[in-house]
């Protein structure tokens, strides 16, 4: 987990570009993009059936209230 | 007496030019993992789920209904249980069957995990640094 967090704080700048979806990283690399996760965690198994992904999503630019 | 056993600190995420108390957890169910950034929201009471997670761990969202408020408006959220693993640098604290309440809502702006005060501080004594741009977990134990 560490090794794809560290990425993501330092990479940043590579996944705001892309918009409000859904995002697979594994070994510092985004592998999947899209909008229905179930979806691709099940792409994902198939490849990579003993990892674990990180997925995240950023968010739509602006404030937010939580 | 509170002795500490287990402290650790993250930096904010940034996210479009705002950096945000977000850390990263592991969740498992039923045997599926995965990793996700979760916001660390004292503002909120409950622990909130989205519903692509939920879904992506293959959770049953089919239980009771109850509507849920906030700031935005309601949501419609199901209670449930999974296990959240957060650490880093060695650390790391196993949170097993923590009850969280899943975000039915599909079109709420809010798609992030929300670590909200129940049951996750409970856990933690947390400290927000908001000039550093870091938050800090210790562990206590009584």
């Amino acid at each position: 987990m560490e090794n794809e967090y560290e990425w993501i704080l330092h990479n940043s700048n590579v996944i705001e570009q892309i918009s409000e979806k859904w995002v697979i990283v594994i070994d510092n690399k985004i592998v999947s993009v899209g909008n229905n996760l179930k979806q691709m965690m099940e792409d994902f198994r198939k490849d990579h059936p003993k990892e674990v992904p990180f997925v995240l999503r950023v968010p739509e630019e602006g404030f937010m209230i939580v | 007496m509170i002795f500490t056993i287990m402290h650790i600190t993250f930096h904010y995420v940034a996210e479009r030019g705002i950096e945000r108390p977000k850390i990263p957890v592991t969740l498992s169910y039923k045997g599926i993992k995965i990793q996700t950034l979760a916001l660390l929201d004292s503002g909120s009471d409950l622990t909130i789920l989205p519903i692509d997670i939920a879904e992506a761990l293959g959770m049953d969202i089919s239980g009771k209904t109850q509507e849920t408020k906030g700031i935005g408006g309601a949501i419609d959220t199901v209670l449930e249980t999974i296990t959240i693993g957060v650490g880093k640098d060695g650390k790391f604290d196993i949170i097993p069957k923590m009850s969280v309440r899943i975000n039915k809502t599909k079109q709420s702006p809010i798609r992030d995990m929300l670590l909200g005060r129940i049951p996750f501080f409970d856990h933690f004594i947390i400290e927000f640094d908001e000039h550093a741009k870091t938050v800090t977990l210790r562990k206590k134990r009584m």
